[in-house]
């Protein structure tokens, strides 16, 4: 009984290691015509050599290694790169902060941006981009083949969004929600927000911006690592969170905020360039 | 009553220094060493050199077609701006004022996100025309950045520039980084006499350390840029660095020292700034034209195609502050237009700020003339 549960133990053991030891690059079994033309992985800081200080978000938002592929198809260069980050939300959060206007998307798979040059996606741990040099027809079509090995590739687990997006009103919005963490986070995908979080180190922010009755509403969940950190960001944005309501109003600088209070470290914030009523109307749902 | 008068004082000190921790500023800056480089004269080439505050724009919407960069209108293009920059009708003359033929003459270009989002093939050929025109024999021009494979990755290898010296700092020898006694060859490439220092510790793994070639709180220069060329033409390609730019500044500072995976995350503007206003670089860089043909307005200063966009455009000037300053307002104009900035943000514009305060040139909008031609 000991040596079958010993067994067990040790085939899982191989089973979990060899997950994470994938190693997704394209072959000839996948493609009898490739030809690699460049093939290397980047671990760790060592993303500078790769892309200089376009290393930096990678490695703010947590990075384990790149896996790179430069392969030429059919007479077409295609350049695959797959980011392995630390953990799901940081994989979701580079892809949330690279992607833009999407001409398409995957009908098999979730998170996916297509435009003619690029095709990029969030799965697990891993971002996936996939560039073309002249994004024709042809070139895109061979991009979505490429791309479905790669991902066929890989043994990853879904994203786990707060209870907040998993409301029946904003569940359908996951492509627009933004994961931020640390300040070229906050640069590429909220600037605006920079000041506030100026000098806070430990934070991650869920924000989607979504249009409601003729105004866009930031609709965010912040957690801070410390209490401290939140009693900083708390006090700079002028809201007492030791009110008693059962939500915290505020107008500043020509914008409202209603925020409510989850815990010590945590907040969901709305935010409108509108009067605090019409914003307090908009989001009571969600309060 | 005393007792207890002494206990409500500490406690009342205690909670107020506790406030003040809890509200307090951003932590102090790193010290550097930058009134090392204060303490030398400047001299007659010394940023922001001949034209202080002024910059060229040339655009020219056929300069693309079809995605691809047009030699001949991009040559065109930097001639106009030459003689708009000088006020003079002769090309050689323009150039002459600012390099002889003589001169070993570097061009800083930015190879760093590959073919398609960096300094183009077809400006570099273009200004070494010129170069060529007013007499520079080729094996006096120089195409150098940090990088050495990025260099070839990004074109500018013999085929595109024969008999011209293409060389990095970071570059293997004989197919390898490391020589027989596991020294990187690179360490011959840098010049410890003259460093920038800074209160931040490098410290890299193996893999990373070919990359920025040692470790510690110094950043050594460049032997290309303190040895190897007199003057320093510098062409940085117009892209966006989060919601700030990476341009003549930046092309030229962590283009020039090593170990500067430290310096981005404390000190990326101070690095951007007072690494320029050390003498290799203030007294040698005597022009920045920024290829503004093709470019991004995100994602940068990696490479992400849906980023990318053509400006058709070419800044000329000898202020790296006001071309930056200038460059930067295309970017964030662009940003805003495309919608994934809704207004400029000073924030992106500190490093031209500490850059004027140390006289490498003029970031003040005001004080800038913005020449524009078509």
């Amino acid at each position: 009984m000991h040596k079958k549960i010993f067994l067990l133990l040790v085939i899982f053991s191989i089973v979990i290691n060899s997950q994470d030891k994938i190693i997704p690059f394209l072959s000839s079994s996948d493609f009898p015509d490739i030809k690699i033309i460049r093939e290397e992985s980047f671990d760790g800081d060592a993303l500078w050599g790769y892309i200089n200080g376009g290393a930096d978000i990678f490695l703010e938002y947590g990075f384990d290694n790149l896996f790179l592929q430069e392969i030429e198809l059919k007479n077409h260069v295609f350049k695959i790169e797959l980011y392995k980050m630390i953990n799901p939300n940081s994989a979701f959060g580079i892809y949330s902060v690279s992607h833009f206007k999407c001409d398409n998307k995957s009908d098999k798979i979730n998170l996916t941006c297509i435009t003619p040059y690029q095709i990029q996606c969030a799965a697990g741990d891993y971002y996936i981009s996939i560039i073309n040099i002249n994004g024709s027809e042809e070139e895109q079509k061979l991009s979505l083949i490429i791309f479905e090995k790669v991902f066929a590739k890989l043994v990853y687990k879904e994203i786990e969004l707060p209870e907040l997006f998993k409301q029946k009103d904003l569940v359908s919005e996951i492509e627009k929600i933004k994961y931020i963490k640390g300040s070229l986070g906050l640069q590429n995908g909220m600037i605006e927000w920079l000041d506030q979080f100026e000098g806070l180190n430990g934070f991650e922010i869920f924000l989607l911006p979504l249009e409601m009755n003729r105004a866009v509403i930031n609709i965010a969940q912040i957690n801070f690592f410390s209490e401290k950190e939140m009693k900083i960001y708390m006090q700079r944005m002028k809201i007492n969170i030791n009110n008693n309501e059962p939500y915290i109003k505020v107008e500043m600088n020509g914008l409202s905020r209603i925020v409510n209070i989850i815990s010590a470290t945590r907040a969901i914030v709305f935010e409108a360039s509108t009067s605090i009523t019409d914003l307090e109307n908009s989001v009571k749902g969600f309060l | 009553m005393k007792a207890n008068f002494t206990t409500i004082a500490l406690i009342l000190l205690l909670s107020s220094f506790i406030n003040a921790q809890i509200t307090s500023e951003p932590p102090a800056k790193p010290q550097t060493n930058i009134e090392d480089a204060l303490k030398y004269q400047r001299t007659v080439n010394s940023m922001p050199g001949k034209y202080p505050g002024k910059v060229i724009q040339v655009d020219n919407d056929n300069s693309v077609l079809e995605s691809k960069i047009i030699y001949n209108e991009v040559y065109e293009m930097i001639s106009k701006g030459m003689l708009a920059l000088t006020g003079t009708t002769s090309l050689k003359e323009a150039w002459r004022q600012f390099v002889s033929p003589s001169e070993r003459i570097g061009l800083k270009v930015n190879p760093v996100a590959g073919a398609q989002l960096s300094t183009s093939v077809e400006v570099t050929q273009a200004i070494v025309k010129q170069l060529e025109e007013l007499g520079v024999p080729r094996n006096n021009i120089i195409i150098w950045d940090r990088r050495e494979e990025q260099l070839f990755e990004a074109g500018f290898n013999s085929e595109n520039f024969p008999d011209i010296k293409i060389i990095g700092t970071e570059r293997p020898e004989n197919g390898s980084m490391y020589d027989s006694n596991g020294k990187l060859y690179s360490l011959k490439m840098i010049d410890t006499s003259w460093y920038y220092w800074a209160d931040v510790e490098g410290k890299y793994d193996s893999a990373t350390i070919p990359y920025m070639v040692n470790e510690g709180k110094y950043s050594y220069f460049t032997k290309i840029v303190t040895e190897m060329v007199d003057k320093i033409i510098n062409v940085p390609i117009l892209k966006n660095a989060g919601a700030s730019v990476t341009l003549c500044l930046k092309n030229l500072s962590y283009g020039s020292v090593t170990n500067t995976g430290r310096l981005h995350q404390k000190l990326w503007a101070e690095t951007t700034a007072e690494v320029c206003a050390f003498p290799p670089l203030r007294d040698k860089v005597v022009l920045n034209i920024v290829d503004g043909i093709k470019g991004c307005f995100n994602g940068g200063p990696g490479a992400n195609p849906q980023f990318f966009c053509e400006y058709k455009t070419i800044l000329i000037g000898t202020d790296p502050v006001a071309v930056d300053r200038i460059s930067y307002d295309i970017v964030i104009k662009e940003r805003i237009k495309r919608g994934v900035q809704k207004e400029d943000s000073p924030r992106g514009r500190i490093f031209m700020e500490l850059a004027q305060n140390l006289n490498l040139g003029i970031a003040d909008i005001d004080k800038i003339f913005l020449m524009k031609i078509n």
